[in-house]
């Protein structure tokens, strides 16, 4: 079983990945395997280069140099909405919830790559595209339940209390129906029994088969939900294990120590 | 069930076709039939400019040019003897690909460049009337284009022609209420609120913001042409800066939101231009044009100030208010209802309950 899964290509793969900033190497070559139907966190310090290494992956950001293979594609140097469409949503460490909005109508913008009617079957609501309108309800609707948010539906997005605009992201990047899902930082903000609930989210999203990439501060809640752990430190990658070994690992202590929060 | 057949929602739908069918026919209105004529011609002007502002959160400086477009295809082709009917579409297929050959690289750069390039174009556009003239007879006018003449019946009186504008206008304000409620529209309001989370959403910005503006050229060229066959004369300085700005006054007076926004917007703005001039002869004794660009600039300046969103959601949430007042809060909205049935209002139930106090449509 597990010689079977290391055979299997990654789903996700950088070579020599690099992103400069003026003379601030952000991302430096960084060459990254993330496998299939694990979680996978990538911690750092402040400023280690973890949330533009999802805006390369998502393509917000081209690279300056090297490969992002995703499945079968590369995706270096395509859009966001191109690389959306081939199956990687992600979700933003400063949220960019749709404040105006409704709850539900932001999660139906996650449907928008997985429809397809255009300007004129809209202007003249064409059956097929009132069909497609509705199944994408049905389907934004059953994410919002999935995250607990269904009764806040109808209300303003940007009325929501911060922790659960956090859970509307992830329910509009589920929504995308993606293969591979970045969240940055999604524990932000949240207290304790939010905490948990997310931990409990997202063992319920690896084991519905989607692929996490988890950007996250908070070590007690990647060491019990993590697969794989990356260190980054200033753009480098410093170290690749599982928990256990993350936490054993001196060069990993030592990029902590100069961190404020510490390990 | 389907978003048209709840009540609240035809409401205003309701109240505008009964407006247009009865107007002509009130007895302080009857003799301004041609003025509501141009009133309907250039809302279809507005409604598409209003989607382009609203919805790609951009502003053309040169709307006039595809008006004119339309307008001087349609007059030049009809004159050569093809058929009206036959003119619109080439001046529409002309004005779409202009537009889009114009935006694709514009829309690719971010910030306000479609501004400065409309600006141009509209100046390109209106020197190339004024040149050509053995085509466009120039400075002299293009004279005698033919009236509007199908299966027989000759829309002659400004009687018919006004209800085969208001037609038009009306099925514009359908169709653009349900491009706003659409997959599409929400993409655009998804713009609106964080292009980077719409884009990594699977929203092609860039595409979707480019189609808008081929759409509103395109409804420019279609009003062009019906201004044709109803003035039979066209000039070029009908066609200039002025215009396109007064179009963008229309568009913030009215509100952009909703299509009845820009549909008010031509109404005050074509009925009190008039006016104004007017007033500004007796008060200057002369140079009228100066003033009433004036008094644009003030509304605009005002209604930044004051109603940023325009006189219909203002109106239309005073209203709300209003009619609120007596019901203890949340019995208007909504309830939170099982999934269901919530599914049966459809994805769009949820843009016409947004308690946010967003017009529909
Ligand atoms: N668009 C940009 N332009 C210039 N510099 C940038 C840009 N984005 C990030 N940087 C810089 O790149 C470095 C890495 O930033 P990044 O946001 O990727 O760090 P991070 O690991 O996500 O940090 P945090 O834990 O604080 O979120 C920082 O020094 C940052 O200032
Ligand atoms: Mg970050």
């Amino acid at each position: 079983m597990a010689a079977v899964a290391v055979a299997a290509p990654p789903l996700l793969e950088t070579r020599g990945l690099t992103r400069v900033f003026g003379g601030l190497v952000a991302v430096s070559a960084v060459d990254q395997a993330v496998r299939a139907g694990t979680i996978h966190a990538i911690i750092g310090p402040n400023g280690a280069g973890k949330t533009t290494l999802f805006n390369l992956l998502s393509g917000v950001l081209p690279p300056t140099r090297g490969e992002i293979r995703f499945g079968d594609a590369r995706i270096d140097g395509r859009l966001p909405h191109q690389i959306c469409r081939l199956g990687l949503a992600r979700t933003f460490q400063n949220l960019q919830i749709f404040a105006n909005m409704t709850v539900l109508e932001n999660v139906i913008v996650g449907r928008h790559g997985r429809s397809s009617a255009g300007f004129l079957s809209a202007m003249l609501r064409l059956p097929a595209a009132r069909a497609e309108a509705q199944a994408a309800c049905t389907v934004a609707l059953s994410w919002l339940d999935f995250v607990g948010l269904a009764p806040r539906a109808d209300d303003p997005a940007g009325s929501l209390p911060y922790g659960q605009q956090r859970l509307l992201e992830l329910a509009r990047a589920l929504a995308a129906e993606p293969t591979l899902l970045l969240l940055d930082e999604p524990a932000a903000g949240l207290l304790g029994r939010e905490k948990d609930n997310l931990a409990d989210l997202l063992a319920r999203i690896r084991s519905s088969g989607v692929t996490v990439l988890l950007v996250e501060h908070d070590m007690g809640l990647v060491m019990s939900v993590a697969d794989r752990v990356t260190v980054l430190n200033y753009g480098k990658k410093l170290f690749e294990g599982s928990p256990d070994e993350v936490q054993a690992d001196p060069d990993v202590v030592v990029a902590y120590l100069g961190a404020p929060e510490g390990a | 069930m389907s978003k048209l057949a709840h009540p609240s929602s035809l409401l205003p739908y309701g109240s505008l076709l009964l407006l247009v069918l009865v107007a002509p026919h009130l007895p302080g209105i009857r003799s301004f039939r041609h003025e509501l004529v141009l009133v309907g011609i250039l809302a279809i002007v507005a409604i598409g400019l209003g989607l382009l502002m609203g919805y790609a959160g951009q502003v053309s400086l040169g709307h006039a040019a595809f008006y004119g477009l339309g307008a001087y295809t349609s007059g030049v082709v009809s004159k050569a003897g093809l058929h009206p009917l036959v003119a619109l579409p080439i001046g529409l297929l002309l004005t779409g690909t202009l537009a889009y050959v114009v935006a694709r690289p514009i829309f690719r750069l971010h910030g306000h460049y479609l501004a400065m390039a409309t600006l141009g174009l509209g100046v390109i556009v209106f020197t190339l009337i004024r040149q050509l003239e053995p085509i466009t007879g120039g400075q002299h006018s293009l004279i005698d284009i033919p009236r509007l003449e199908v299966a027989g019946f000759r829309f002659d009186t400004d009687l018919s022609y006004y209800y085969l504008v208001w037609a038009c206008t009306c099925a514009v304000v359908l169709t653009g209420r349900n491009l706003i409620d659409s997959r599409s529209g929400l993409a655009l309001r998804a713009i609106h609120g964080s292009e980077v989370a719409a884009e990594s959403l699977g929203v092609d910005t860039t595409g979707t913001k480019v189609k808008v503006f081929v759409l509103s050229a395109v409804l420019g060229s279609l009003a062009g042409s019906l201004y044709a066959h109803f003035s039979t004369v066209l000039t070029p300085h009908t066609f200039g800066l002025e215009l396109s700005i007064q179009l963008v006054v229309m568009v913030v007076l009215g509100g952009s939101e909703s299509v009845f926004g820009p549909v008010l917007g031509a109404a005050l703005v074509t009925l009190l231009t008039p006016i104004m001039r007017e007033m500004s002869r007796q008060i200057t004794g002369g140079s009228g044009g100066q003033v009433e660009i004036v008094v644009f600039g003030l509304i605009l300046m005002l209604m930044m100030v004051f109603l940023p969103r325009g006189l219909v959601p203002g109106l239309a949430a005073l209203f709300r208010r209003r009619a609120a007042a007596p019901a203890p809060i949340g019995t208007l909205g909504p309830a939170p209802v099982p999934a269901g049935q919530a599914v049966e209002t459809g994805a769009l139930g949820a843009v016409r309950a947004d308690p946010t106090g967003r017009e529909p449509g």
